[in-house]
């Protein structure tokens, strides 16, 4: 009889949140747990997007072999920006092994939902969720329970009040979702949460400040998934192995960086016609360098790379080294899907938030979110001793699998 | 130069479903449409090229395969259009020529129009088939094939199921009753007249924010809804431009894309001023997007798709109800009664030929707005004043057809301002959709002298000549109008206000 394993993703969720809410007494069943088993710092993918990220937990690929760089890509021949899903994915999932029994709940990039065996319900970006779920005579139940894939981000650009009613909402529902497929026939069951990404992106600064007025509620939603981790890991049956882990850290945003606005300033990158700015405005004959989201950067004229290396090297705001690291494609991508790799990828330094977005004239400016990724403090955890030494985002399949 | 709508995006397009936004630093998603937000990226998905997945609208319908080039600008392939009122002097001729364009053509129609005429004892001058026949006829003349079901605007569930069915790209609404007099005989017709047109079209946007929220509404309108102000205000084209001001004690405010005021002419004219409303709503409510055609008065026989069968043309209607100044002044004109002009006959009056306007609506379908966009456009082609038209057919008459016409002077039936100064803006069907008139007055009345002068024709016309001479009062009354006056075209003098069609 195959062995089972249960999977918990948390998005976003830095180690060192864990280890601060374990010590603190806040999460007391991942603190038991923490005690029992093995926990790690791990490293995301690059750039560290959760799509890029669980791209490579559940394939175990490098972004180089299955073919996601980002939320975005242009469509080939154009300028227009396409966001690519499950169907761009070029390397195969652990669940595209028929022989096991699968639960997968929630995991972010993966829509439309595959054929498995057993039960797919995709994470975001799922906008719609007939297409989110199979099979499909899964739908009349995840309907009745009103189930969400994601809390509407859009409320917390006008309420942080109401998008934290919602993000509990959501959570309750998924809870929900995880109790009613518990019960199935399952080898592995896969559950993702995905709120915490969303509750640090706008409130990060509440978690630090405990006089913030969402100060407790930020606490009170991971005192929620620790509740739910005990629950999960008190009905498992002995011997199974359960694995913890998120896709990146999270940390405050000191500044945003925007790398086309420094590109377009440098002479770099040429934006006309529309006044509105956007992809699709971009001057051929005047561009040799254009990022996407986050920073990734495609060289149209591989000639200018050592200028380009050189202008964000060079970058500082107040006095400080803003890029930490400069990834050339070769250095951090191998694989048959890296021609469509960015050339360059920027990992900045603390506090920096890299953007590549076209819309912006200042290459600083600060907005409405408080929190970040990082790429080095994600968390890995097994109550198993299986996790290797410096793990990466891409060792987690072989622990699924093992 | 270059197509109208080369630039227009899938943001226009009907096929691009919309699929909220990706919130990239949130890293979440959102159902709610935000077309331009700092970090947040509208996806759509098309219909018909599923293979791009999720991206943003950006194609041009310049660089997309699923347009293709035409003589009126870029036309989606195939694309489905659906045109409620499908049997009516303007929705037979769009039919057969957005058919021929290509066009899936749908339609409905419960030939509420053939019974109106019928009910005034009239009929159509230029005989028309039955639908059946119409349609076998369009399909083995022209290779058009048209999918018409014959049904009520009214009855929303037959609706909602045939819309359901063909998931029309564009919607034409010409299913409404089009006659001012109609609106006036007594409390049944104006009822009638309004529960018809308000209600069917209200229906109609509750159906399509349902089925097909991206699909194009087409919804026609009127000039007569706008009235004729005695300001000389000149009629924008819906909504205020951008730097119009309004001035009062001392203060100013900007009045730019604020609905200009409406001053309907009668009941009917009301019910197209509360479509406008219903409509200018849904768009803001459900981001639904529709083009307010506010159609002159229209005249003519004349597509080159109607000319190619007998069995093929459209209708033609002279009675006090329905008949339009310009068709019942020609068939007054074959009779040798004295054209009748109303009161003054100073009023002035947007006027379009029935080819041109087909023209304006394929070019309008053609570059469907944007989501959430009510946009209106000023359908005409010239101004005349009412005693000029009566003139000029006079003379197209006489000088092409040895015909020897008078015109005479009657009381006025209605209610309107029969001397007011009128300046009408119409900028945007040749400024944004190519559109340049091909049909001057007199070349469309030569057309109608010469096929309304066929035998078969001739005899029909006289048949119901009783129909011409209006009864219908707006006072209630209904009383034949005296005559005022008879004179001989040409011996009125210019005189009065000039009409201003500004296009610049």
């Amino acid at each position: 009889m195959t062995r089972k394993t249960v999977v918990i993703g948390m998005d976003g969720v830095p180690l060192r949140l864990i280890e601060e809410l374990t010590d603190s007494g806040d999460m007391p069943n991942c603190a038991h747990l923490r005690k029992e088993g093995y926990l790690s710092s791990m490293h995301s993918a690059v750039p560290e997007v959760s799509n890029v990220n669980w791209s490579s937990i559940v394939t175990g690929a490098n972004p180089g072999e299955h073919g996601i760089y980002g939320f975005t890509e242009l469509i080939p021949g154009t300028h227009t920006v396409c966001f690519p899903d499950r169907r761009a994915l070029k390397a195969p999932p652990f669940w595209s092994d028929n022989s096991k029994r699968y639960v997968l709940l929630n995991i972010p990039a993966m829509y439309p939902a595959p054929e498995v065996n057993g039960v797919f319900v995709s994470g975001f970006v799922a906008p719609d969720l007939d297409k989110a779920v199979k099979p499909m005579d899964e739908l009349e139940y995840l309907r009745s329970i009103d189930y969400e894939v994601d809390v509407d981000s859009s409320i917390a650009h006008k309420s942080h009040r109401l998008f934290l009613e919602r993000l509990f909402e959501t959570l309750e529902k998924r809870e929900k979702a995880y109790r009613y497929y518990w019960t199935r026939k399952w080898d592995v069951f896969m559950l993702v949460f995905t709120g915490s990404d969303r509750l640090e992106h706008f409130l990060m600064d509440a978690y630090a400040d405990e006089e913030h007025e969402y100060h407790e509620e930020f606490i009170r939603y991971f005192r929620e998934i620790d509740r739910i981790v005990g629950d999960i890991y008190g009905s498992m049956d002995e011997g199974s192995r359960l694995v913890m882990l998120s896709d990146h850290g999270m940390e405050p945003i000191k500044i945003n960086v925007n790398v086309n606005a420094l590109l377009e300033q440098n002479g770099l990158l040429e934006l006309g016609g529309h006044p509105e700015k956007r992809y699709n405005n971009i001057v051929d004959e005047g561009t040799s360098a254009f990022a996407l989201d986050p920073g990734r950067i495609y060289l149209r004229d591989k000639d200018v790379a050592r200028e380009v290396v050189k202008l964000f090297e060079g970058l500082k705001y107040e006095g400080e080294d803003v890029i930490g690291r400069i990834n050339l494609r070769d250095d951090v991508y191998h694989g048959p899907e890296i021609e469509r790799a960015p050339d360059i990828v920027l990992t900045p330094n603390s506090g920096y938030n890299i953007k590549g977005g076209v819309k912006y004239e200042d290459v600083f400016e600060k907005n409405i979110f408080k929190g970040k990724h990082t790429a080095s403090d994600a968390f890995l955890y097994c109550n198993e001793k299986c996790i290797p030494r410096s793990p990466t985002v891409e060792d987690v399949r072989d622990i699924i699998e093992k | 130069m270059e197509i109208h709508n080369a630039n227009k995006t899938c943001w226009n397009c009907p096929a691009a479903i919309l699929k909220g936004n990706v919130d990239f630093r949130g890293c979440g998603q959102s159902r709610r449409i935000v077309p331009k937000g700092d970090d947040k990226q509208l996806m759509i998905e098309c219909a018909r090229r599923p293979e791009l997945g999720h991206y943003e609208p950006s194609i041009t319908f310049e660089q997309c395969p699923e347009w293709r080039e035409t003589e009126f600008g870029y036309l989606l392939k195939d694309m489905r259009v659906m045109i409620l009122g499908l049997d009516g002097y303007l929705g037979w001729p769009l039919a057969l020529k957005l058919g021929k364009l290509g066009c899936k053509v749908s339609g409905v129609d419960n030939y509420l129009r053939r019974d109106m005429v019928m009910e005034k004892g009239s009929h159509t001058v230029v005989p028309i088939a039955r639908m059946t026949d119409r349609l076998k006829t369009a399909s083995e003349v022209l290779g058009v094939n048209i999918n018409f079901r014959q049904m009520e605007l009214n009855d929303l569930k037959a609706l909602r199921e045939f819309i359901d069915e063909v998931k029309p790209e564009a919607i034409v609404h010409y299913a409404e009753i089009t006659a001012a007099p109609y609106s006036m005989v007594d409390v049944e017709h104006a009822i009638k007249t309004q529960k018809n047109n308000v209600l069917g079209t209200m229906g109609l946007l509750w159906i399509m924010k349902d089925i097909v929220p991206m699909s194009s509404l087409l919804k026609l309108g009127t000039m007569g809804e706008y009235g004729s102000p005695l300001t000389g205000r000149p009629l924008f084209e819906g909504m205020f431009p951008n730097d119009a001001v309004l001035q009062w004690d001392d203060r100013e405010w900007s009045m730019g894309g604020e609905l200009t005021p409406r001053d309907p002419h009668s009941f009917y004219h009301v019910s197209k001023v509360q479509d406008t409303y219903n409509v200018y709503e849904a768009c803001k409510y459900w981001w639904l997007r529709s083009y307010d055609i506010m159609q002159g008065v229209i005249f003519g026989v004349h597509t080159d798709e109607v000319a190619a069968h007998p069995d093929l043309r459209t209708r033609l209607d002279y009675d006090e109800w329905f008949g339009t100044v310009v068709n019942r002044f020609v068939t007054q004109s074959l009779l040798g009664i004295p054209l009748t002009v109303y009161g003054e006959g100073e009023q002035i009056r947007g006027m379009i030929a029935l080819e041109d306007a087909m023209e304006c609506m394929v070019r309008l379908i053609a570059a469907p707005p944007e989501p959430g966009q009510y946009d209106v456009v000023n359908q005409i082609s010239g101004l005349y004043k009412i005693r000029e038209v009566a003139d000029t057919v006079a003379e197209v008459g006489s000088e092409n057809h040895g015909l020897d016409i008078e015109i005479q002077r009657l009381e006025n039936p209605r209610v309107e301002a029969e001397r007011h100064p009128f300046e009408v803006v119409s900028s945007k069907l040749s400024k944004e959709h190519g559109f340049f008139p091909n049909v001057p007055l007199e070349k469309e009345i030569d057309r109608m002298f010469e096929l309304l002068s066929e035998d078969e024709i001739m005899n029909r016309i006289d048949q119901k000549k009783h129909v011409i001479m209006p009864v219908t009062r707006w006072s209630g009354e209904k009383k034949e109008s005296g005559v005022l006056e008879v004179y001989k075209p040409g011996e009125k003098k210019e005189e009065g206000y000039k009409g201003i069609l500004d296009t610049e």
